[in-house]
């Protein structure tokens, strides 16, 4: 058995994103998926509104489906190839809501004004749309019934340069508009700094570390946030930067060794290393698993 | 949003059609089909005699101007009871590959996308299907339900479904892990229609490939079984009875008796197997080269 | 520096039934000896194709129209497809953007190498297979031996692309054909490739020419840096004078649009979007997109000129918004 996630805790404000980033593999993407119930965790805890939805079945899920949205990395995968635009928009509202047919196509229209699509794209296939189109119409979707939280998985990823800043700027637009609240997952640390208000950092199916983003990104505390900080190629040949570095590639979680999980790579390791660090609150609002976080906020 | 699922299989097929006549020897064999199926339809305007009228002053003509393809021992025109006979062998076949398509289609959706110990159990009972022979199989199911028209259907759909099921599954499996599958969960959609609505109509264009090919064999089978008197009984007009019937004549010399039912069984089958090649090639890489 | 290879005029066309898209419109390139050079813009701006042009990969319906490109002196044009394919891969070669594709499955890496260097260096079996190990550790490979005897589909995507990079470098190609090398590596994993590429380029003088979109990239490890745009060359800079001076309204856009860990930014994303290469209007092919936009653009394309020494820039009105950046 794999523990892909491992204990993992956090909690999203109305209102606020908060990013969650890693390294492929580290898990983020399955916190997605728990999230949405596309996966069923094995153990622990998911409440909404105060309500647990971790254990509903289906049926009992249904109501919160209208609350918490997703969108897909992949705008072309997630959309599909033998339905229209406007009936992959439509069918949320048709699912979730007693609108007439009239009243759905006036939503349907203003949704896609919203996400900055004309309306003659409705009865076009995905095929027939550019990529960028395409996860325009993945957020119509996604917002189409009004949700209060939308877990966006990498959804600038398979964007090109100019279209990304754009997909950037409307997720921000529509957060603003509508108070909703994101999960941001990336790998992608300059969106995640420009979009979200906190971050996550993962790393083998656990948080190392999570903090305000102004703070993590001015002095990231635990090793592995500093060396994937490290590691962003920084678009200013004059920048300074910080030569840190981890050791190897990221292991498989199959055969992780005891105590914090980075030790073989750390650079800082000590023997205390051996004894798993628990993520604890080493300043206010600011959490991070490592035994040495202390001697590195000195 | 069942317009949706009509709109977007019509789409499908109209790629299918744009490609198709890119292809000759394809378009050709489609033409030929629909040459035949025109013909059968308009049976009674297009044959020149009642396939059931008999002639006593013209029995065993070989063919001329008079009757091209000959007539038999009652004097009955070899053309006509041939174009008559279109109408049972394509209604037979176009209606057994229907059923099989649609319970095979369905039974191996739901199927492939429950993947529990029913589609074990469903699984193993189609392997078991497919390993005896099919046409010793129809034969049974005909000899056991008597040998009506329908039941002749019926027979020969039971004999193709488990090759429906089989595809149909091992494209669900694949399209159950879709992400547009999860999107489609994500937004609130019962099971039933990620199976109908979301997946299914993205196996249809192997599903037609398939159909198109077993029509072909589904004809053949009837032809076979009516051959050997199991399937259509004379004096309805048939092809596999029309041929069983020229068999018999061969020794005394009235070869157009077997010949032209023949060709007409052949030339059908034929026609078939390369529509169905065709939109095999055509779809082989999947569709993916028109995005 | 000398002039390693020589672009002049280049011009690619892809034929479809709407008519030709001008994938690469009369670019001018130089690569010198040893430099890394970043060749950069958004996707459709001709990057790749004027890789595959140089190595003369152009396969129908793509025809190269115009131009030549002279490597080392040759004009490779001229060669026939036999001398050219001795040309690729021995010097010039190609390292691509999906490494585990471009791997061949049911071959353990280690032989992938050494048959190309049997291939092409002309080594005998044992040397080959020496030869390879030495590549592997020069690619920083941990236990090549065990590594070697490894298939592609048991290797991480960043091994994958070390062991792309030893296949490059096998056979001491004097210029590799980097294109996006690192895209879709994890962030950890891409800095350490690019630092290999660096430190290999210095160590054997073979000259990198980098397509990439990513400006982080260009200012981690480029000399000098092409911006192209609609399949034009619209500025031409050494490194540094390109991030402090960028003149061309396009360049700015560029850098702008994106979001950095560095310092906090107001995102501003590039107005319009690249225009269509199917019978492009005459004139500047970024006017549809341009803020400095004046009637001259529109009517003919602006040349090369030079902004500062070594940097060219294809821009009507760079001169009067020198400073008002």
């Amino acid at each position: 058995m794999v523990r892909a996630v491992d204990s993992v805790s956090f909690d999203v404000a109305p209102g606020e994103t908060l990013g969650l980033v890693g390294e492929s593999g580290c898990g983020k993407s399955t916190v997605a998926r728990c999230l949405v119930r596309l996966l069923d965790p094995t153990g622990g805890s998911i409440r909404y509104a105060g309500k647990e939805i971790a254990t509903l079945d289906p049926h009992a899920l249904k109501p919160f489906r209208r609350d918490i949205q997703m969108v897909f990395q992949d705008p072309t995968a997630s959309l599909n190839p033998r339905l229209s635009v406007r009936s992959m928009v439509e069918e949320a509202l048709m699912l979730h809501t007693k609108y007439a047919p009239k009243e759905r196509r006036a939503r349907v229209e203003e949704l896609m004004h919203e996400v900055g699509l004309g309306r003659d794209l409705l009865d076009r296939y995905p095929h027939e749309l550019s990529g960028g189109q395409r996860q325009r119409v993945n957020i119509a979707r996604a917002i189409a019934t009004n949700p209060r939280f939308v877990v966006l998985d990498e959804p600038t990823s398979a964007l090109d340069v100019s279209l990304r800043s754009r997909a950037i700027l409307l997720l921000e637009n529509l957060r603003e508009h509508h108070g909703l609240s994101y999960l941001f997952i990336s790998h992608d640390l300059a969106t995640v700094k420009y979009l979200a208000s906190r971050v996550a950092v993962m790393y083998l199916g656990s948080i190392v570390e999570l903090s305000d983003t102004r703070d993590l990104f001015a002095k990231p505390l635990h090793p592995y946030t500093r060396a994937l900080l490290a590691a962003v190629p920084v678009p200013d040949p004059d920048a300074k930067r910080d030569d840190f570095a981890l050791a190897g590639e990221i292991p498989s979680p199959i055969d992780v060794a005891p105590g914090c999980r980075l030790r073989g790579r750390c650079p800082l390791a000590k023997p205390v290393c051996a004894e798993r660090p628990p993520l604890k609150e080493v300043a206010p609002g600011r959490f991070v698993a490592c035994h040495l976080a202390s001697e590195l906020d000195a | 949003m069942s317009e949706s699922l009509f709109v977007s299989s019509s789409t499908a097929l109209t790629l299918m059609w744009q490609r198709l006549k890119q292809n000759p020897l394809s378009f050709a064999a489609l033409c030929v089909i629909v040459l035949i199926a025109t013909a059968a339809i308009f049976a009674p305007l297009v044959a020149p005699y009642a396939p059931d009228a008999t002639d006593a002053t013209a029995a065993l003509e070989s063919p001329s101007w008079r009757h091209p393809l000959g007539t038999d021992e009652y004097g009955r025109d070899q053309l006509s009871r041939i174009i008559f006979a279109a109408r049972v062998d394509l209604v037979v076949a176009f209606a057994a590959t229907l059923i099989a398509v649609t319970i095979g289609g369905l039974l191996g959706a739901i199927l492939g996308y429950s993947r529990g110990w029913a589609d074990m159990v469903a699984m193993r009972a189609v392997d078991a299907l497919m390993a005896f022979p099919a046409f010793v199989l129809a034969m049974g199911i005909t000899a056991g339900l008597g040998n009506s028209t329908t039941n002749v259907a019926i027979a020969i759909s039971i004999t193709q479904i488990p090759a429906y099921l089989r595809l149909t599954r091992g494209e669900m499996l694949r399209l159950r892990e879709m992400e547009y599958a999860d999107a489609a969960r994500t937004v609130g959609n019962p099971t039933w229609r990620i199976v109908l609505i979301h997946l299914l109509p993205n196996c249809l264009p192997p599903l037609i490939v398939q159909a198109t090919l077993a029509t072909g064999f589904a004809l053949l089978t009837m032809a076979s079984l009516s051959f050997i008197g199991l399937g259509i009984q004379p004096p309805q007009s048939e092809w596999g009875v029309m041929a069983a019937e020229g068999a018999s004549q061969i020794v005394t010399g009235e070869w157009w008796l077997f010949l032209f039912p023949g060709l007409a069984i052949m030339i059908s089958v034929l026609a078939f197997n390369l529509v169905g090649d065709g939109l095999r090639d055509l779809l082989d890489p999947r569709m993916r080269g028109v995005r | 520096m000398t002039e390693l290879l020589n672009i002049s005029d280049l011009t690619v066309h892809f034929q479809i039934n709407q008519g030709a898209i001008e994938a690469v419109d009369h670019i001018n390139l130089t690569i010198r000896r040893g430099e890394v050079l970043g060749l950069v813009g958004e996707s459709g701006s001709g990057k790749s194709v004027t890789s595959f042009a140089i190595l003369r990969l152009i396969r129908p319906p793509g025809r190269v129209v115009s131009g030549n490109v002279q490597f080392d002196g040759v004009d490779l044009g001229s060669l026939t497809e036999e001398e050219m394919r001795r040309i690729r891969g021995a010097k010039i070669a190609m390292v691509s953007q999906s490494p585990r594709t471009a791997l061949n499955p049911v071959l353990t890496v280690g032989k992938q190498i050494s048959r190309l260097l049997m291939l092409h260096a002309g080594l005998s079996a044992r040397e080959a297979e020496k030869r390879m190990l030495e590549m592997l550790r020069l690619v920083r490979i941990p236990a090549p031996e065990k590594r070697a005897n490894q298939y592609p589909h048991q290797l991480s995507g960043g091994m994958c692309q070390r062991v792309m990079i030893a296949m490059a470098l096998a056979t001491s190609p004097e210029l590799l054909l980097a294109d996006e090398p690192t895209t879709g590596l994890d962030v950890s994993i891409a800095a350490k490739i690019l630092d290999l590429l660096r430190e290999l380029s210095a160590r054997t003088g073979a000259a990198i020419m980098l397509v990439t979109h990513d400006l982080g990239v260009v200012a981690e490890i480029c000399d000098r840096v092409a911006v192209m745009h609609a399949g034009q060359v619209v500025e031409c800079a050494p490194m540094r004078e390109l991030f402090h001076n960028p003149a061309h309204p396009y360049t700015k856009a560029l850098v702008r649009s994106i979001p950095r860990v560095d310092r906090d930014v107001v995102l501003e994303p590039i107005p319009g979007s690249v225009p269509s290469l199917v019978n492009p209007p005459p004139g500047c092919r970024y006017a549809g997109r341009c803020e400095w936009v004046s009637d001259r653009c529109r009517v003919s394309r602006p040349p090369l000129v030079e902004a500062a020494p070594g940097h060219v820039v294809a821009c009507y009105g760079f001169e009067e918004h020198r400073d008002a950046n």
